[in-house]
């Protein structure tokens, strides 16, 4: 509050000070004159301080009235036109406010607001004016015109000259540093001006009016160097100059024709001076978006090279440098072909493979976009390179990893074959063996003592026991297989097979579900772990695609029950016939038209050969209400550690 | 070994047919059976032999009816033919108290020394049933007084402290001693005393 009226005083006192000074000329004894600093300073007052501070204003201009002309005319009028004068620069201060001190001459448009705005407003107070002190009887109405000329000229020119710098005041601090480095410069400016106005006021005789707009060039210059608040300074200065130098020995007439030079002046030097920082802001803009676009372009993980139309490196990124394995000096000016021998520049965004090559001379895979920059950029080709060795060794990977379940696949279905056919055989053979025994038994008492009967027979048995032996070797061939038990975890094993049915659950609808409930790593044969699971989902998408979809339903879970896994697979699908229930797992039982009926049978050969178990759900077979089906895996754990 | 049969359970009638007829030709009594059940529904506690089995049957397997005879308490003698030769069975079954474990085709001679040995193994089992129960009948034969002395020689006493127990004249207690031991049909002290254990 004090602070605040402290500062109102000050202006007060300003504002008496500067009417004082530039009570040249006057009109009848009124505050009339042909150029009002006060008006620019009021303005710069009440957008600094805020438009609430209007009465200071009023106040500030019935002192000047009372302290500088002792009070012309009645109280009445006095106050009257004070409160114009405040109300009027209130209301600029107030619209111009809006924008925002620091926006306020910053491009055309705002200067141009703020130029049209302090016209109008001058115009207005001067109207106000004017029309009370002829009121008051004090103007002849025959002045009023002549008057309210030279009151708007005075208060727009004031307003020119002195609001921008007054407004950059608060800035004087941090601009100090600059203003010394330049010194030098101001002090050649500075003293060119006034060298200029002597030639032009001083020394050549009066009414040489014309040639007063030689101004324009140093204004101008001082402009250019610095800105809106060099503009303000500059006209300032001419202004102060004009009226110690010229004022005494001009007529009225003329130092208002002067004045309207200055307006022009000032007005000039001020649009020059908006376009100037709108320059700069744009420039800065650029520069900011170019730093980001640079740092853009040294993150990107992928190499970033620019050429020229003949292929010659322009530019490269840090990811370029990292894949060439070269510095940004080898690489730029090298010819592309150097890195990239395949490469043929041509505008194609689709990504191609070429072989590049590094700086040490090995050779990479790379993935490539070229993209070919017209005008106004500078003209060549924007290359995007990415190293795909990584990218290449994991597919690899997963082809390899998929081919080896095939064919642990077909082993297994071989193997199941095997011994089924085994199975099946050996019943036949049994037989045949025992009764070609029997009958040489039974031959041997016989009259006629044929040694070939007997001969033959044995070599009957033997050719069947043969055809045993063949079969069982065959069996054991396949069985052979020895168990590849590994540390493993059990979530990626799941996903590896879940991802292999994604294509076909999603053309079916249906939603496949997990709940894995073991962190940790798990010791079991991975492939015949797999195999199992594929099975099984293969299963359960059979007999989901024979339901109504809507509730298509596939759910894996997995957790730990003592030293056992415990994983179970159950869809909501028909479920298993009781007719078939009972045979299940044994080979050649389906219920699919193009089935074997191995895909049971050989899981549940393969969990028991490492111990395990492959069961359906009794709970659920057995309630005729639940539909789905349930299988569970058990396996027993030959050894389990926490994954780090 | 007059009476013992091989009881053949296969649910392969060729399988079932030509073993009965070898077993027949070298000299055993069979009875065969198409399945586990029909087996277990047939089964007379006087039945003396051995089983011979296949694994993989439809509905009871050959390791269902070997607990399923556990169960029952018939000590039978269980030999497993199979066609399936795989290890994981074959711990189960001898496991569960197999006497044998053959793969098909099994040689004649083989199946008939497994069978034999087998029938041999139920032969002995009931002799030491017969004893024990001729033993057991043998003891019920004595007086109260005479098995009071008995226990009482069991126990380690001399005659003299048994008659001073049992309030009688040593002597008496020298005439009940030789009465049981003919009762009893054996020959000196130790042998009394084991049978009576």
């Amino acid at each position: 509050m004090l602070r605040s009226s402290l500062f109102g005083v000050g202006y007060v006192l300003a504002y008496v000070a500067l009417d004082a000074l530039s009570y040249v000329q006057p009109l009848l004894k009124l505050g009339i004159t042909p150029w009002n600093p006060d008006a620019g300073l009021t303005l710069a007052f009440l957008l600094l301080r805020g438009w609430r501070q209007t009465p200071w204003a009023a106040v500030a201009a019935l002192s000047a009235e009372i302290c500088v002309r002792g009070a012309p005319a009645a109280w009445i009028a006095l106050i009257c036109a004070s409160i114009i004068i405040g109300a009027g620069y209130g209301g600029l201060a107030l619209t111009l406010a809006r924008r925002g001190l620091d926006h306020l001459l910053a491009s055309r448009r705002a200067a141009l607001e703020f130029s049209a705005g302090a016209a109008l407003t001058a115009l207005a107070v001067s109207g106000g004016y004017a029309a009370t002190f002829v009121a008051a009887g004090v103007l002849p109405a025959s002045s009023a015109v002549d008057a309210i000329e030279r009151n708007w000229v005075g208060d727009l020119n004031g307003i020119l000259t002195l609001t921008p710098l007054l407004l950059a005041a608060p800035l004087a601090r941090r601009a100090l540093p600059a203003l010394r480095k330049h010194a030098l410069l101001i002090a050649s400016q500075g003293t060119g001006l006034a060298v200029l106005i002597l030639l032009l006021f001083g020394v050549r005789p009066m009414g040489d009016l014309p040639l007063a707009y030689v101004l324009f060039a140093p204004v101008i210059w001082i402009t250019l160097t610095w800105g809106v608040i060099g503009a303000s300074a500059a006209t300032l200065f001419i202004q102060i100059s004009l009226l110690a130098i010229a004022a005494p020995h001009l007529s009225g007439s003329s130092l208002v024709e002067i004045q309207y030079l200055l307006v022009t002046l000032a007005l000039t030097a001020l649009l020059l001076g908006a376009v100037l920082a709108e320059r700069a802001s744009a420039l800065a803009r650029v520069a900011t978006g170019e730093a980001e676009q640079r740092a853009l372009l040294a993150a990107a993980p992928d190499a970033v090279l620019a050429t020229n139309l003949a292929g010659r490196i322009t530019s490269a990124n840090i990811a370029a440098q990292r894949l060439f394995g070269a510095t940004a000096g080898e690489l730029v000016g090298a010819s592309l072909v150097q890195w990239l021998p395949e490469a043929d520049l041509q505008d194609r965004l689709e990504r191609r493979r070429l072989s590049g090559r590094r700086a040490d001379g090995g050779a990479f895979s790379a993935e490539i976009a070229c993209v070919r920059l017209d005008p106004p950029a500078r003209a060549g080709y924007l290359l995007i390179a990415r190293d795909m060795t990584d990218h290449d060794y994991a597919q690899t990977q997963l082809r390899e990893r998929d081919t080896a379940l095939a064919r642990a696949m077909r082993f297994a279905l071989a193997g199941e074959l095997a011994t089924a056919l085994t199975h099946e055989l050996n019943q036949p053979i049994t037989a045949l063996v025992s009764y070609l025994r029997a009958v040489e038994i039974l031959a041997a008492p016989l009259e006629v003592q044929d040694l070939r009967v007997h001969e033959t027979l044995r070599k009957a048995t033997r050719e069947a026991l043969r055809a045993s032996d063949i079969l069982k070797r065959l069996r054991d061939f396949y069985r052979g297989g020895a168990l590849n038990r590994a540390m493993i975890e059990i979530r990626p094993l799941i996903a590896d097979v879940v991802s292999a049915f994604s294509d076909r659950a999603s053309r079916l609808g249906v939603e496949l579900a997990q709940d894995i409930r073991v962190a940790h790593e798990v010791c079991v044969d991975r492939i015949q772990l797999q195999m199992v699971l594929h099975n099984l989902l293969s299963n359960a998408l059979d007999a989901l695609a024979e339901t109504a979809p809507g509730s298509r339903r596939v759910h894996i879970a997995v957790s730990m029950e003592g030293e056992r896994l415990r994983l179970t697979v159950e869809d909501t699908g028909c479920g298993v016939p009781p007719e078939i229930r009972g045979q299940l797992f044994e080979p050649f039982v389906t219920n699919k038209f193009d089935g074997m009926g191995l895909g049971l049978a050989i899981s549940r050969s393969l969990l028991r050969s490492q111990g395990g178990e492959l069961r359906l759900d009794a709970s659920r077979s057995e309630d005729p209400e639940a539909c789905g089906t349930r299988f569970v895996v058990e396996l027993p754990l030959a050894l389990a550690r926490n994954a780090a | 070994m007059n009476d013992a049969i091989v009881f053949v359970i296969d649910d392969d009638a060729s399988v079932c047919d030509s073993i009965n007829l070898i077993l027949s030709l070298k000299g055993m009594r069979t009875q065969v059976f198409s399945s586990a059940e029909d087996f277990l529904e047939t089964y007379r506690p006087e039945w003396r032999g051995c089983i011979l089995t296949d694994l993989q049957m439809p509905g009871m397997s050959g390791l269902d009816l070997q607990r399923a005879l556990h169960d029952r308490g018939i000590l039978l003698p269980v030999v497993v033919l199979t066609a399936h030769g795989d290890v994981p069975t074959t711990r189960v079954a001898m496991k569960g108290g197999a006497f044998d474990f053959l793969e098909k085709p099994v040689n004649d001679e083989v199946l008939l020394d497994v069978l034999k040995s087998a029938i041999r193994e139920d032969d002995h089992r009931h002799a030491a049933e017969r004893a024990e129960d001729a033993t057991r009948s043998r003891l019920a034969r004595l007086t109260p007084r005479e098995r009071a002395v008995l226990d009482l020689l069991i126990e380690g006493l001399s005659q003299r402290e048994i008659a001073a127990r049992l309030t009688i004249s040593p002597r008496t207690v020298e005439v009940y001693k030789a009465r049981m031991m003919e009762k009893l049909q054996c020959r000196s002290l130790a042998e009394l005393i084991r049978i009576a254990l």
